[in-house]
């Protein structure tokens, strides 16, 4: 019985921990941003510090966010294959040689939504899952990051 | 520094956006030599030879501040401490300029930046940057400049999924040496440098090569070239020649270097050759190279490097062709130039093993093990109490422990 009672909660745990990971980030932009669509590559040097513009040489605000847990983290892994300690590693190369200042950090996935939504340089990162018909408005999706 | 002076003026009207950062590094040296203590590179003297343990060595704490100005103006500050005996504004600052950045792919920075002779020199002090406690001796260690007081242009282009980075940068620096018991000046002006990158995100080829003049001689060279001055020319015909190649007044030099980077799964291989040369013969041709091997796991890194520093030093008797039977006082100064002929030249390999964990996500604890082999009369990078003609050859083992952290 407690065999089966162990096997039970290892499942659940399995379960859990693969809905978490098998949730889909929404990379947002402002709606009237001319963007449509960006590559991995596109992105990465986005978020990296390596070109921080879009497609049409417009600068791009890149937005991170603290909330909720293991969004960043998800979102970082799937983007450069890398823990959050490696990504801050390499912006410390970055940022403390003056290259370029990591995104502005955001407390909340609802931040990133208005930040974007007021803002057309803004570029951030939801749970696709986050996003309502209401939080939808003023923002677009350009990309999906899957697991 | 004009910059930075002309700064409170430009903030208080337009300052948009104001971030404070950091980093530092903690850090532990123990080493079974009796004969050499360890210190990070030539501007820093380590005279602690009673204790085995070295609290300073590879310490230091960083902050910065990036103020953003305008659309296309911001303005980057930072200051190092990093064991400086005396704490000046000059010795501290680090960063401190103006950044004119119109499009996203060129800016140009004047002010204060950090000298990007080698692949690491830019962030050698910002230990959470790199897995090591500490970056290769063999090659950052004859390097006593951080700084430049000038200006740079960066272009940045990307096709066909390259990325190239060109960089050009003018200026000039200051550095202390430090000697067996004394620290000097050595300035460089006429600093005139290009960088080039070529990268995806998985791998980083740089080309990087600076030449710069040296303004001045240190410590005792001045009184050898006078003393070198009053052997006849009976003695030594072709003393004006060997006096003009041994100053460091108005001389070249040269620092070169190619590195590769490249990430593959969950490894990563760093490799770096450096060359540094001069028209001075007290600062002999270096030849270096390390080459650094990381698994990355979740957690952490670990790593093994192998790094080699070879030279060749002129010596005095290669240099002059004197026939007759010398008076002391002459051998005193040939004595005296050999001893100089040691300063700028390293002969030695490291062999490193070691291990970092990343306790939180801007937390880090490092712990490295190194066993160096110093050639006779090749410990110019390490810190000796003694002739350099007279030090001997040694092979011993070096810890270091720290804790690197940004905020």
């Amino acid at each position: 019985m407690k065999k089966l009672i162990f096997l039970f909660i290892l499942l659940s745990i399995c379960s859990f921990a693969n809905s978490a990971f098998a949730k889909s980030i929404a990379v947002i932009v402002h709606v009237e941003n001319p963007t449509e669509t960006l590559t991995k590559k596109q992105l990465i040097d986005l978020y990296m510090g390596r070109y921080v513009a879009f497609s049409d040489k417009q600068d791009a605000q890149p937005l991170d966010t603290f909330t909720p847990e293991n969004l960043r983290t998800l979102f970082y892994k799937r983007l450069v294959n890398m823990p959050l300690s490696r990504v801050n590693a390499y912006w410390s190369r970055v940022r403390f040689t003056g290259r370029a200042t990591p995104p502005e950090i955001q407390q909340s996935e609802q931040a990133v939504l208005e930040s974007v939504a007021n803002n057309p340089s803004a570029i951030g990162y939801v749970f696709s899952e986050s996003l309502t018909q209401q939080n939808k408005q003023g923002i677009k999706i350009i990309m999906e990051l899957y697991e | 520094m004009c910059a930075l002076l002309l700064l409170p003026s430009f903030m208080s009207f337009s300052a948009e956006r104001i971030s404070l950062s950091g980093f530092g590094n903690f850090g532990i040296v123990y080493s079974n030599s009796d004969i050499y203590r360890f210190r990070t590179d030539i501007s820093r003297d380590n005279d602690n030879f009673e204790d085995s343990l070295d609290l300073n060595a590879i310490s230091s704490l960083g902050i910065q501040a990036d103020i953003s100005l305008h659309d296309d103006f911001d303005f980057v500050t930072q200051f190092i401490y990093r064991g400086q005996k005396k704490i000046t504004l000059d010795n501290t600052l680090s960063l401190g300029f103006l950044r004119y950045k119109p499009a996203p792919n060129w800016e140009l920075r004047a002010g204060r930046t950090q000298l990007d002779l080698y692949l690491l020199t830019e962030y050698r002090d910002i230990g959470f940057a790199y897995p090591w406690a500490k970056v290769p001796t063999e090659v950052y260690g004859l390097l006593p400049y951080r700084s430049l007081d000038g200006a740079d242009f960066t272009y940045f282009l990307s096709n066909s999924g390259l990325d190239y980075r060109f960089k050009i940068f003018a200026g000039e620096s200051s550095s202390t040496i430090a000697l067996d018991d004394e620290n000097v000046e050595l300035a460089i002006d006429n600093v005139l440098g290009i960088s080039f990158e070529l990268s995806q995100f998985d791998w980083t080829f740089s080309l990087k090569h600076t030449q710069a003049r040296t303004q001045n001689n240190i410590s005792t060279m001045a009184d050898i070239v006078a003393g070198l001055q009053l052997i006849p020319d009976v003695i030594w015909p072709d003393k004006a020649t060997f006096i003009d190649d041994f100053s460091l007044v108005n001389k070249k030099a040269h620092f070169s270097s190619v590195g590769l980077k490249y990430d593959f799964g969950n490894i990563t291989l760093l490799s770096e050759f450096a060359r540094l040369r001069s028209r001075s013969s007290v600062v002999s041709a270096v030849k270096s190279g390390y080459v650094s091997a990381t698994y990355n796991f979740d957690k952490g890194q670990f790593f093994y490097t192998f790094a080699k520093a070879k030279s060749d030093p002129s010596k005095f008797n290669d240099a002059v062709n004197i026939q007759r039977f010398l008076p002391n006082q002459v051998e005193e100064i040939i004595l005296a130039v050999n001893e100089s002929f040691r300063v700028f030249s390293p002969n030695q390999q490291t062999h490193s093993l070691g291990v970092r964990y990343d306790f939180k996500d801007n937390i880090a604890i490092k712990l490295q093990v190194d066993q160096s082999n110093i050639d006779a009369q090749g410990g110019a990078l390490w810190s000796y109490q003694g002739m350099n003609t007279l030090a001997p050859k040694e092979s011993f083992t070096t810890l270091f422990f720290s804790v690197s952290f940004t905020f």
